[in-house]
């Protein structure tokens, strides 16, 4: 046997295993409500956020009353030129309204995937000085955070255990709170794929290298599976198109999305960004976990239509197109 | 040098209130117990709790019994070891460097060179040039490799891989000096450096590359350009330690942002944090490189 059918002989292999792999079922949890709810609210300027976020979180309600809560934003990088994460004012106006609406305390839990010095990215991208102006709030580095042992049972990666940071694991509320953007890899980066952060780089490294090995879709179904999100809460005011996450180009969508489906939520988001969700592989496998289908959502303020703009999407990803 | 009585007494000072603060200080992690001993090195610090701390494959994990083995962990856990000679350290540094020489990073198997040739090109990186990956599965990035360059370089400890990693931390600088964390350009865009990867690099470097390379130049006056008006602690001390390791100009006045951070918060609580501004604040600052008696 020579070196070319020695090489021929190994890729097929390869490539058969892992068309094996990807046709196994996989075991998800089921969590699809009967029907779901999305809020789209319309907001142009973040100076205005206070009251919109206020109002979207009276009109779904969140139980949040006496409750542990923990925000997941998405802060990944900073940068003066791209919106690359959840804006600082959303986040503090959600921290004051869930205050206001009985939450027993709230925390704001981010382990940066690129970044080792939190520090630096809080005092950059005017987090630390929102979050000292609300006080009685405090954050928490997920990186760093002492955590407990996960077995997980989807069956999509080869991980026999996932260690998770314990804020995320104790806490009563998971509130997602995801910067709109499309992604070079995943097709967009909404509710779900924010969970990327929760994995802790202390243990996994930066970037979590060992999610992207395991396969990206496979890898944001599986954290799904295994951390409920209770609520979204999508920064869409300014929005990102193009060459997401983070060298993409502003896209002003107006609006900021509320749910308590993340998977309704998603596919929200999805539809705004005139994508259709049940073309995003990882929406689609997720879709156990909640109501892809608009049929189940019961939308409340803006039509998606009314608000609806075409993202820039890179060549692989414009079969993405709704 | 020489300085004024009053900012040698004011570094000592400082230097000496967090030496004195750090064994008070809680801390779980392998990162935590590392730089804690380093800093404590020379104030009677015991290593078996870092010891302890090894996982029996020879690496060190991020927290005791917890997860894989890392290379950054167990290349920073070799560096604090390294000025203990009890007898009780050199097995634990065989074992460690046993497990350091069979990791390597993915591109450095034949099959993912061949994936990263043909259809990966998307991140730039030349995959023939490998280091070390944060846990096994993945590959190669700055940090972990750096911080097993410096494990290998202190313990004089040869192997070729040293040499395919400095190729590797060269090739994935970024265009205009510094790190990121592992590539330099991805999906057609520079990726910008980082304050501590480009630290951790550059003083990994030290003594293997010209340090009047364009690039060290370039990343030594990005570090001082960066961090001038920073307040992170942890990014300042790494930037102080790097900058002095290449007599930089820049080491001086972030010196001093370390000490105003370190005297205006004095709620830092990190073992990490305090401990590493420790180790940039002794006189001279610690380089990573420290002649072994």
């Amino acid at each position: 046997m020579n070196r070319r059918s020695l090489l021929s002989g190994g890729l097929l292999a390869a490539t058969a295993g892992l068309a094996v792999h990807q046709s196994l079922p996989y075991r998800m949890p089921i969590r699809r409500q009967r029907r779901s709810r999305v809020a789209v609210l319309r907001c142009d300027r973040y100076e205005a956020v206070a009251d919109v976020v206020m109002n979207g979180l009276r009109l779904l309600a969140p139980a949040v009353h006496g409750k542990r809560v923990l925000l997941k934003p998405n802060l990944v990088e900073y940068s003066v030129a791209a919106p690359i994460n959840t804006n600082p004012a959303l986040i503090a106006a959600v921290v004051e309204s869930l205050y206001r609406l009985g939450a027993a305390s709230v925390i704001i839990g981010e382990g940066p995937g690129h970044v080792r010095d939190t520090d630096l990215l809080l005092f950059e991208s005017g987090l630390q000085s929102q979050l000292d102006a609300v006080g009685r709030c405090r954050f928490v580095d997920l990186n760093f955070e002492p955590v407990s042992r996960i077995v997980p049972h989807t069956g999509l990666t080869h991980f026999d255990e996932i260690w998770l940071p314990n804020p995320v694991l104790s806490a009563d509320v998971v509130i997602s709170m995801p910067k709109i953007k499309t992604h070079h890899w995943a097709g967009v980066t909404l509710s779900l794929k924010n969970l990327f952060g929760v994995v802790p780089g202390s243990i996994y490294g930066w970037p979590k290298n060992l999610l992207h090995w395991q396969g990206i879709d496979n890898s944001i179904v599986e954290l799904a599976a295994a951390i409920p999100i209770h609520f979204v809460i999508a920064d869409g005011i300014e929005a990102m198109e193009g060459n997401g996450p983070l060298n993409g180009s502003v896209k002003r969508l107006g609006c900021i999305v509320f749910s308590d489906d993340p998977v309704a939520a998603d596919a929200t988001c999805c539809r705004l960004m005139g994508i259709d969700p049940n073309r995003v592989r990882h929406l689609q496998m997720a879709s156990p976990l909640g109501n892809l289908d608009s049929s189940r959502i019961d939308q409340r303020g803006e039509s998606i239509e009314r608000m609806k703009q075409q993202f820039a999407l890179l060549p692989e990803f414009v079969h993405l197109r709704g | 040098m020489i300085r004024g009585w009053s900012e040698v007494e004011s570094f000592v000072t400082i230097h000496d209130r967090i030496v004195s603060r750090l064994p008070r200080v809680p801390g779980q992690g392998t990162e935590e117990a590392a730089l804690k001993l380093l800093a404590l090195r020379k104030s009677g610090a015991d290593p078996n709790t870092l010891i302890r701390m090894q996982h029996p494959s020879g690496g060190w994990p991020g927290f005791l019994g917890i997860g894989p083995p890392s290379a950054f962990h167990t290349g920073l856990a070799l560096v604090a070891l390294r000025p203990f000679q009890t007898p009780s350290v050199q097995p634990v540094a065989e074992r460690a460097f046993g497990w350091l020489s069979v990791l390597d990073g993915l591109e450095s198997h034949w099959l993912w060179r061949w994936k990263f040739r043909v259809f990966d090109k998307q991140v730039q990186f030349d995959p023939m040039k490998s280091g070390w990956p944060w846990v096994e599965g993945t590959v190669s990035w700055v940090a972990p490799t750096a911080l097993s360059i410096l494990a290998f370089r202190s313990w004089r400890h040869e192997s070729d891989r040293v040499r395919t990693a400095v190729d590797m931390l060269l090739d994935r600088a970024c265009p205009r000096g510094g790190w990121n964390a592992g590539n330099s350009v991805a999906f057609g865009f520079e990726l910008s450096p980082h304050p501590d990867f480009t630290a951790m690099a550059l003083l990994s470097l030290r003594g293997l590359t010209q340090a009047d390379l364009p690039l060290v130049r370039t990343s030594l006056d990005y570090l001082a350009k960066r961090l001038e008006d920073s307040q992170s602690m942890y990014s300042l001390a790494w930037a102080v330690m790097a900058l002095s390791a290449y007599s930089h100009g820049g080491a001086r006045r972030l010196r001093q942002e370390l000490e105003k951070a370190v005297t205006t918060q004095p709620a830092i609580g990190s073992t990490r944090v305090l401990a590493l501004a420790a180790l940039a604040l002794e006189d001279p600052p610690y380089i990573f490189q420290e002649v072994i008696p």
